[in-house]
Order: C-alpha cells, then sequence, then structure tokens
C-alpha cells in the first residue's frame, strides 16, 4: 500500500506544533489525580462500612434463614422405617431432590423444544 | 504547584518513568511536565476548541497515572502515552457528542493567543475538514500512524482511510494555499 505523506502538509505540521509548556496544566492534572484518588479512597471506605452495617444487621436474620432452609430441604418425602435405606436414598427423597429432578426435567424439556 | 526537582527534570525517562511506577507523584508531574505539548496540540487539532482539548489531555494523563502499571517497558513510555491520547480522543468522538458529528467545525474556537501564524492557519483548515476526514489526517500527519494503523484504531475500513487522507490532505492544501495568498496580500496591503 502506498502511503507517502504530502511534503508540504508534512512541513505545515512540522511548523506548527507550538511548545505548549505550562506549569499550570501540570498543577492541573496533578490536582485532579488526587481529587480522583480521594474518592476512591472514600468509595473503599463506604464499602467497609456497608460490609460492617450489612453484618451487624443481618447476619442473625440470615443465619436463621439459612438454618431453616437446610431443613426443609433435607426433609424426607416418604418416611422409611429402614434406617440405611432411608440414608442411601436420601438424596433423592427430599425437598432439595425433588426440586434438583425438577430442574434437571426443565433442563431435559428445554433441550428438547429449543 | 507541584514543581519537579531539578533531579527529575534532568533524568532520562525511562528512570522517572520507573520512579512514577513505584507511584511517585513528582516523577509522574515529571512526565507531565515532558509530555503535555504533544498531546495538548494533538487534542487541538483535533476538536479545534482550547478548553475540550484542555480537559480532554488532562484525562489522559489522568488515565496514565491509573493505567501506569499495564507498562512493562518504561522505555516505551512514550509510545504508550501517544496510543492513550489517541484512544481518548476516539472514545470521546464515538459518544453521541455533536462537535464530533458536525461535519465542519464552524471555526477554530478558543485559539492561544501566542499561536503562529501557521499554527492558526493549520488549525482554521483542520476544523473545516469532516471530522473522520480530519481525524485520519492528524493521526497520519500528526501522530504518524500508517494506514493500517489509522483504520485499526479508528475501526474504519482501510480503504475509507485512504480515501479520508487522500481527499482530506487535497482539501487541505487548497485552504492552506489559500490562506497563504490572503495573508501576502494583506501583508502587501500594509
Amino acid at each position: 500500500m502506498n502511503w507517502e505523506r504530502d511534503p508540504m502538509l508534512e512541513a505545515a505540521f512540522a511548523e506548527a506544533e507550538g511548545d505548549l509548556l505550562d506549569d499550570q496544566f501540570t498543577a492541573a492534572v496533578m490536582a485532579r489525580i488526587q481529587r480522583r484518588q480521594r474518592r476512591v479512597i472514600a468509595g473503599r471506605i463506604a464499602i467497609v462500612v456497608a460490609v460492617i452495617a450489612f453484618e451487624l444487621l443481618l447476619s442473625a436474620p440470615l443465619q436463621t434463614t439459612v438454618a431453616a432452609l437446610t431443613q426443609a430441604l433435607g426433609t424426607a418425602l416418604v418416611e422409611m422405617e429402614n434406617e440405611w435405606l432411608a440414608i442411601a436414598l436420601g438424596p433423592l427423597n427430599s425437598v432439595a431432590g425433588l426440586i434438583g429432578l425438577g430442574l434437571l426435567g426443565l433442563q431435559f424439556l428445554y433441550r428438547r423444544l429449543v | 504547584m507541584p514543581v519537579a526537582p531539578d533531579h527529575y527534570a534532568e533524568g532520562p525517562e525511562a528512570l522517572v518513568v520507573s520512579l512514577a511506577l513505584r507511584g511517585d507523584r513528582t516523577a509522574f508531574s515529571e512526565l507531565v511536565r515532558r509530555r503535555q505539548s504533544w498531546i495538548r496540540n494533538l487534542m487541538r487539532r483535533c476538536c479545534g476548541d482550547a478548553t475540550l482539548a484542555e480537559d480532554l489531555s488532562q484525562q489522559v494523563f489522568v488515565q496514565a497515572w491509573r493505567k501506569m502499571r499495564q507498562l512493562k517497558d518504561p522505555a516505551r513510555f512514550g509510545g504508550w502515552i501517544k496510543r492513550l491520547a489517541v484512544n481518548v480522543w476516539l472514545q470521546h468522538q464515538r459518544k453521541a457528542d455533536p462537535l464530533a458529528k458536525a461535519d465542519e467545525i464552524e471555526q477554530a474556537r478558543g485559539l492561544r493567543g501566542d499561536a503562529t501564524a501557521v499554527e492558526m492557519d493549520l488549525d482554521r483548515a483542520l476544523a473545516r475538514l469532516p471530522s473522520s476526514a480530519r481525524t485520519c489526517i492528524i493521526l497520519s500527519y500528526y501522530v504518524r500512524m500508517t494506514h493500517p494503523e489509522i483504520a485499526e484504531a479508528t475501526e474504519l475500513k482501510p480503504g475509507t482511510v485512504k480515501s479520508h487522507i487522500r481527499r482530506g490532505a487535497e482539501r487541505l492544501r487548497e485552504l492552506l494555499s489559500a490562506y497563504a495568498e490572503s495573508d501576502g496580500d494583506a501583508e502587501r496591503a500594509v
């Protein structure tokens, strides 16, 4: 590919390259960087405060909810007298197992339809 | 106002860059001092608006400070910051910016009082080019990028870049010749 530059325009660009040295510009850039860093630090502090507040306010209700969910998901669907059979079929014979199977069924149907 | 001490001002750029990479702000301010002229000239040529050009130039250095760790080789700082400046301009242009969409900038605004006649003529002529052609011409003649590099940076087809540069250069030559003639007439009249 031929991409020679026009000598007249090259000369014009070279001649027009003025020296824009200015200490105020440097000071403005550094002030902007400092402002940005202050904002970043303030943002990080806000995140830490939010995490601590979340921990203090919501950790106890969350733990209760998780415990209740765990218990509910493990509930057997059919009561079995044989203890070993109950343990072996535990993953399927539970609310969690039912939800899991339901999701697998939905995924299978989706693949068949799409 | 941070003033770089003499030992920074006299130090080789790779060394100053290495110091800036370690978080030395004084070293970075020295890099700003050294590179500002090229970047501010680029932005002035591109947007023809002194205030916007100053803002975009400052953005270049703020981004440079933020992304310094991406620079693997301090000796390549010059090329790296030039590419960063071009990207800042192109990103600005891609945003829904009425200035970028306008085919012509009505006139180069806010020109410096100390600008030479050649600078003023060039800025006036560039301002009259369509925005894509202006960008391609500046990237070719000022940033010294090749056509394939311009095509990659601007996301234009290589053929489009070539045609923008060819037509833009023709128009720029015409305008500069006309300005030179009118300047000559004015001088003779005086």
